[in-house]
């Protein structure tokens, strides 16, 4: 299930909102779980059975862990890297086996028998979390949790079960156990709610329809401007898209009394990639920083292997995003960049204008999403090549020029959204009027008015991070 | 200070707002459970989908799911104006464009023309073609450009839209030298600002067939077509055709469909019921539904007019075969149209001139065309389509040389051999 839906807003949420407000606290933790595990079986009838195996599997781990961590430090990393090894293993078939095999097959004088597996919706993110528990009762972060009740809600809890925030376990340990649930934390959770579906019904629904209709077409009669139409469209689609379903994320989980941390920091005002990605996806970004990058010496090496860090950490990103070489390549082009930033161009380009870093670096961040979003790299390459004026295109024509015309207001109300002026302007605007209280109801009203209406009659409704 | 306090004061705004949506939620869940279910959308002419059956496989599959989610966006509570808001606020944003429907000019509505599907295509223009070496037919074909090529000037500005002229001039160099064909564009052209398209529907109006049909006449080997005068008969002024329904957009004008009877006809028939004026046709003609095994003296449906696709005043709609007898006796013999439902407010217009029309969909048809012809003692044959459907068009092929009938005939011959 995914939120933006009629199914999930108009029968899941209200149920499990009465049940779960309803149920007195030392219940609160079973309804949450049960309702998660709805949640999740209703997408992934069959593979619900692989996530209460995982569940299971790093509970009792944690608990080994904890025991062996008595006896000895060695003991237990054993039983920690046979968890890893399990967990990962689990990731790595379902993810990746299909991309490992046909590539393998390519080369080696046997073939690997092809298996057809769907990626468990999810898979990614849930792994990522149990990965964090176990590691951090094994670095005596956390405490283990005996009861397998809370650990289940922690590694299913819906709001963030299949698209993030990668919740550490570390940060929520606490609210597992006790956590308050006022009316002001609710009702600030809704709006935040709204305001996430906002951006993913209203904005990246309507300029991911332009991003799927114009892609369709063919790229050698491609005009340069539908190809950055098409660029201008999928940055803004990924962004609001991935973003709105944090904030929705966010919102869900302050109604049902949790805190998580942000996931986004408005992302396209950054003036670098390396500041780019302190605001984006910032959970991913923090789990490799604490469980991969740190590990393997961090920046306090010397700059060879600091260097290797980088580059195994950008791997792995960009393979996390998918088992498809664009991914890779996309993860490999953010390491170089971040690498010549580091060392090299940060430097000179502080003391350019404001305005050139921005255009700077939201360059670097459309082209890679070119590559992220294309379904090859030679498609990459050929979109790209269009866009920067290689090979004999028209400049514009009718179809990007109707496109650009039609969502022109749309694309101007994107790019404040995109920053902090929006939000701010909203705020002002509200405090404007005589009764603020009134004022903010109507807006926030209209803006969930609009998106049921998007939904009742929805033609396009994809979900892209559901891919990871 | 003040900063705090406006961060307060929009603090307990939010609050309120988030408790209005979820009482809000609350509320749209319950009416969307305790209001009776409809099995029918008039404003969008479709079905809609009923309670899911819950079942151990459809859950397994995820089809209960799938199925559940349809139920409810289509049960959901004022599902129409939630429709109409969402196509409001896009025309606010400046968006001409739903559902493949584009707004243009003067309240039209216009679908995208359609790709061919150049698979089906080159079989049906075979099948056509191999058709017109019979020398004993006489072939005719008329495919119709639709409202987005005619009135292209009407389009929204840069409307992308495939360019259907090249389709059809690219048709024309593909059909057999034999085949007669009736190219209608320069005439709809030169009356498009005549009302010859519907603005909230894909069809032509009577009136851009009766144009189509003047040009079509001479070809057709009929003399003096514009003999026959015609009184115009609005029966409907609250016509919201499928292109409304589709886009969801506000109209801005709603359409009239007209049925035009010859004088003759119309004096017959206000001699029979001198107090009521509206159209009743004379008894010249029986239309014979032949499949659904009914006959009706009447061209037109007029309970259709009650209804959502009020153009299906025409025939009732379409069906697979629909045999018109009349008492004609013209000496041109038995007209074969195959048609899609551009032909049903066409059809009326050639009726004086043939002693019998035959319509067949081949949409809808799977009987024996060659039987057909031969038995019905057919030497002309029209096929007549709007550009749309034909470019798209799966069915033709098949009915016209049915390869997968003659093997399952064969493979039944074997069958019974052993």
């Amino acid at each position: 299930m995914v939120f933006s839906s009629i199914i999930f807003i108009f029968a899941f949420l209200p149920i499990t909102l009465l049940l779960y407000y309803i149920a007195p606290e030392i219940l609160k933790n079973p309804v949450l779980l049960i309702f998660s595990l709805i949640f999740y079986a209703w997408g992934e009838p069959v593979y619900v059975v692989l996530m209460i195996f995982s569940i299971i599997f790093n509970y009792v781990m944690g608990l080994d862990i904890q025991e062996r961590l008595k006896i000895g430090k060695q003991t237990a990393k054993r039983s920690l890297i046979f968890t890893i090894i399990v967990d990962l293993g689990l990731l790595g078939f379902f993810k990746y086996y299909g991309f490992v095999s046909s590539n393998l097959n390519a080369v080696l004088p046997f073939d690997l028998p092809e298996i057809d597996v769907t990626l468990p919706v999810g898979i990614s993110f849930y792994t990522f979390q149990t990965l964090s528990y176990v590691i951090d009762v094994y670095r005596g972060e956390t405490k283990v949790q005996k009861n397998i009740i809370a650990f289940g809600t922690y590694v299913t809890m819906f709001p963030q079960l299949i698209a993030g925030p990668i919740v550490q376990y570390k940060d929520i340990d606490e609210q597992l156990r006790n956590r308050s649930l006022s009316g002001a934390q609710i009702g600030e959770g809704a709006v935040q709610f709204i305001r996430g579906l906002t951006k993913k019904v209203i904005f990246a629904n309507t300029i991911g329809s332009v991003f799927s209709t114009l892609s369709a077409q063919s790229i050698d009669e491609m005009s340069v401007l539908s190809a950055w139409m098409i660029c201008i469209a999928y940055t803004f689609q990924i962004y609001f898209d991935f973003g709105g379903y944090s904030d929705m994320a966010l919102g869900l989980g302050k109604m049902l009394g949790f805190r998580f941390l942000p996931n986004f920091d408005y992302p396209y005002i950054s003036l670098s990639a390396t500041e780019f990605w302190r605001r984006w996806h910032i959970s991913l970004g923090t789990w490799f920083r604490e469980y991969v990058y740190i590990p393997l010496g961090g920046s306090y090496v010397n700059p060879a292997r600091h260097i290797r860090n980088m580059f195994v950490v950008w791997l792995c990103t960009g393979l996390w995003h998918g088992a498809n070489w664009n991914f890779v390549f996309w993860g490999l082009y953010y390491g170089v960049i971040l690498t010549v930033e580091k060392y090299f161009l940060l430097r000179y380009l502080e003391k350019t204008p404001r305005i050139v870093q921005h255009v700077y670096a939201l360059l670097v961040v459309m082209i890679g999403w070119v590559f992220f979003s294309s379904a090859d790299l030679g498609t990459a390459c050929s979109l790209l090549g269009v866009m920067f004026g290689f090979g004999d295109h028209a400049l514009a024509d009718t179809t990007g020029l109707y496109y650009l015309t039609s969502n022109l207001l749309l694309i101007g109300i994107m790019i404040l959204a995109s920053g902090p002026i929006l939000h701010r302007a909203l705020d002002r605007i509200i405090l404007m009027f005589k009764y603020p209280k009134a004022a903010a109801v109507v807006c926030y009203l209209a803006m969930f008015v609009l998106c049921i209406a998007f939904l009742v009659n929805e033609t396009y409704n994809p979900f892209l991070y559901f891919r990871f | 200070m003040q900063r705090d306090k406006e961060k307060k004061k929009l603090k307990k705004g939010e609050v309120l707002a988030g408790w209005i949506v979820i009482v809000l939620i609350f509320v749209i869940s319950v009416a969307n459970i305790v209001l009776p279910d409809k099995d029918f959308s008039e404003k969008e002419n479709r079905m809609l989908a009923q309670k899911p059956e819950l079942s151990m496989t459809s859950l397994l599959d995820g089809r209960f799911m799938s199925h559940s989610e349809s139920y409810l966006s289509d049960q959901f509570v004022f599902r129409d104006l939630w429709i109409s808001i969402r196509s409001r606020f896009q025309l606010l944003l400046g968006r001409n464009d739903s559902n493949g429907v584009f707004r243009g000019e003067r309240g039209y509505l216009f679908q995208a023309p359609s790709e061919p599907d150049e698979e089906h295509l080159s079989a049906n223009i075979e099948a056509i073609n191999a058709m017109a070496e019979n020398p004993d037919l006489r072939i005719f074909m008329m495919v119709v450009p639709t409202a987005a090529n005619v009135l292209s000037d009407y389009l929204p500005a840069f409307a992308p839209v495939a360019d259907q002229n090249e389709y059809l001039t690219d048709l024309k160099e593909r059909i057999s030298s034999s085949i007669q064909y009736i190219d209608v564009y320069d005439t709809l052209k030169e009356h498009e600002s005549d009302y010859i398209y519907y603005y909230t529907d894909h069809h032509w109006t009577t009136k851009g067939a009766y144009y189509a049909f003047l040009t079509a006449a001479p070809l057709l080997g009929i003399e003096n077509p514009e003999a026959i005068e015609y009184r115009r008969y609005a029966v409907t002024d609250s016509f919201a055709g499928t292109l409304a329904s589709r886009s969801g957009f506000p109209l801005k004008k709603k359409d009239t469909i007209e049925i035009w009877a010859s004088e003759e006809d119309a004096e017959a028939a206000s001699d029979s019921s001198s107090e009521d004026a509206s159209y009743q046709p004379s008894v010249r003609y029986v239309v014979d539904y032949v499949e659904e095994e009914t006959k009706s003296a009447d061209l037109y449906d007029s309970e259709k007019l009650e209804g959502a696709d009020k153009y299906a005043v025409f025939f009732g709609g379409n069906y697979p075969l629909i045999r018109i007898t009349t008492t004609n006796d013209s000496g041109r013999g038995t007209l074969l149209i195959f048609k899609d439902s551009y032909a049903n407010c066409f059809v009326p217009f050639l009726l004086p001139y043939y002693d019998e029309i035959v319509m067949v969909d081949p949409r809808y048809y799977y009987g024996d065309i060659s039987e057909l012809i031969s038995t019905e003692k057919i030497s002309n044959i029209l096929f007549l389509y709007n550009a749309d459907t034909f470019f798209e068009d799966t069915s033709l092929a098949d009915v016209l040389a049915p390869q997968s009938a003659e093997q399952t005939s064969e493979q039944a011959e074997e069958q019974t051999g052993e």
